[in-house]
């Protein structure tokens, strides 16, 4: 049956524009539901506490209800599916009426607050990258897969603790990165392994371990990004840098 | 907008539908009327109108965007201007969990509500914390964190806030993915000491490897029809690629193959396709294919670098 059906889909538009009748199917006008929260004061999201201004320095402590059964029963198309009707014999087909999508999707628009964050964000970066070349302090370089130290590696490390322990008020942090290849996910855990063997490695030099603060990118902020085994070198790293209070 | 079937054997209209609407959701009705075609000879509910949320360049940042399950009309949910990472939706739709950089130094799993961009913060451990997913339910997130000093996997109950810690080994344990019942959990693992996928009941008891072909398995995603687990695996000469393995571990497809570098995969709704992003000369982009490895499509075109996505539950 299903084999010797073909589709038509004749396209005959018709204009809504101050149309009265109201939706008759599905649950309604999804469009209307997002202007009536718009109306009623719901929040936009660069309006937020936990978006705007800091970022994220305002978290609700209260958790939304996930469990399927708090689903609203008003939700637009929530009616699942109709299905169409048989039209032999002259019928006209059942109508319905639709509004938005099915999902709807506040409008996230970078506010004066996200560009303040951004801003703060790359003067911060720039204020760390110039405090640790400054310092001189040198990165540890990577094998394939690998958070062992090298010797290469033991040596800037060598150089590096000197360094802090010489500023007793210096703030570091070791950045794990990863290269292109393998899962996002599994990177990140590849890049924390990274910074903690290069931090636990300063520790066994002699740094407080409390000045060492570990994160990781795994590959998400690269260094570079050509498919070369140079470039793939350059982005296995921990990176070492003074970090900005 | 009026759709009819026609019965090509007789050319006798055998069904149809008028949708009404303004020109602004055309694009609506037809995958209204192609959901209600697939619902009404399949008895299942079509992928017309899901969607896939991903993560992509915005400046220097990495936003998340919602767009539709065929590439079209991509809107970013996010402006933190930093780091948001590995979406994935609530079973109803309304939310996405996800990881966010806190001021570039920790992670948070926050939670974002589509409809009013509301946000909470639902994980804020010391060290990582990253791959969340809801269960089946939406009574429990799933997820990784280090704060124990290497990653292992926690879930979360949802009601009552309680974390609960699932595995204990000194390896990375991560990416959690609920199978449909609820009951089990697959997850990448690397206490043997390269990554492989495994399998545990929901409370953390019956660990068993699922993965054993190749040096690198991970990124697991348990098909909603709970017949394949789709994840990345590493083929010689190191590329990675889409495999799917079957929950015994009796059955085993490469699906793509190439020499992009394939990251992330996520099922639609009805268990047929596969989306995921591959990596080539130094871009990224979101694909999708069939788990037969036919009928690979590319879904986005802009910017060069579309990653992590997660494809809605149906409607």
């Amino acid at each position: 049956m299903t084999m010797g059906l073909t589709v038509a889909v004749g396209v005959l538009l018709v204009v809504q524009g101050g149309c009265s009748k109201k939706s008759i199917q599905s649950g309604g006008d999804a469009q209307s539901t997002e202007r009536d929260m718009a109306k009623s004061g719901g929040p936009a999201p660069s309006a937020m506490g936990s978006t705007g201004g800091g970022g994220f320095d305002a978290p609700s402590t209260t958790f939304p209800d996930l469990s399927l059964s708090s689903k609203p029963q008003d939700e637009p198309e929530s009616g699942g599916l109709r299905g169409f009707d048989s039209v032999s014999g002259g019928k006209a087909p059942s109508e319905e009426r639709l509004g938005g999508g099915g999902t709807m999707l506040a409008k996230v628009e970078p506010s004066e607050s996200t560009a303040r964050q951004i801003e703060d964000i790359r003067r911060e970066q720039a204020k760390e990258q110039a405090a640790s070349a400054e310092a001189g302090l040198r990165d540890v370089y990577f094998g394939y897969d690998s958070w062992t130290i090298t010797e290469e590696g033991r040596q800037s490390l060598t150089q590096d603790a000197q360094w802090i322990k010489a500023n007793a008020g210096a703030l570091v942090k070791i950045e794990g990165h990863c290269d292109e290849r393998g899962t996002l996910a599994y990177n990140l855990v590849l890049g924390e392994k990274r910074a903690k063997a290069v931090r636990n490695y300063l520790v066994e030099l002699g740094v407080g371990a409390n000045r060492l603060a570990v994160v990781s990118y795994g590959k998400e902020r690269p260094f570079c990004n050509e498919r070369t085994e140079s470039c793939y070198q350059q982005n296995r790293r921990g990176h070492v840098v003074v970090r900005s209070k | 907008m009026d759709g009819f079937v026609y019965d090509s054997g007789s050319d006798e209209v055998v069904g149809g539908k008028r949708y009404v609407g303004s020109t602004s959701v055309v694009r609506l009705m037809a995958h209204r009327f192609a959901d209600e075609l697939v619902f009404r000879y399949t008895g299942e509910p079509g992928i017309a109108r899901t969607k896939i949320v991903y993560v992509a360049e915005h400046g220097n940042a990495r936003e998340l965007f919602v767009m539709d399950y065929d590439g079209y009309e991509p809107k970013q949910i996010t402006a933190d201007g930093f780091l948001n990472l590995m979406p994935r939706w609530s079973p109803d739709r309304r939310f996405i969990v996800f990881t966010a950089y806190r001021s570039r130094n920790t992670q948070d799993i926050d939670i974002l509500e589509l409809a009013t961009g509301k946000r909470w913060t639902l994980v804020s451990m010391a060290g990582l914390n990253i791959t969340p997913a809801l269960s089946p339910d939406g009574n429990f997130l799933a997820f990784a964190s280090s704060q124990d000093g290497n990653s292992e996997i926690y879930k979360l109950d949802t009601r009552t806030k309680t974390p609960q810690r699932l595995t204990v080994n000194r390896g990375g344990d991560l990416s959690p993915t609920w199978s449909p019942t609820g009951r089990e959990i697959a997850f990448t693992s690397d206490r043997g000491g390269a990554p492989q996928v495994f399998i545990m009941s929901a409370d953390g008891s019956n660990v068993r490897r699922l993965t054993y072909e190749g040096d690198y398995n991970a990124a697991p995603a348990w098909s909603p029809r709970g017949n394949w687990i789709a994840y990345v695996c590493r083929t010689a000469p190191r590329l990675y690629k889409i495999c799917i393995v079957s929950p015994d571990g009796q059955k085993r497809v490469q699906v793509t193959t190439g020499p992009g570098i394939d990251d992330s995969p996520s099922w639609s709704p009805d268990g047929r396709h596969i989306t995921f992003s591959a990596t080539v000369d130094g871009k990224s982009h979101i694909y999708m294919v069939d788990t037969d490895g036919k009928g690979l499509e590319r879904i986005t075109f802009g910017g060069t670098h579309n990653s992590s996505p997660s494809w809605s539950p149906a409607l």
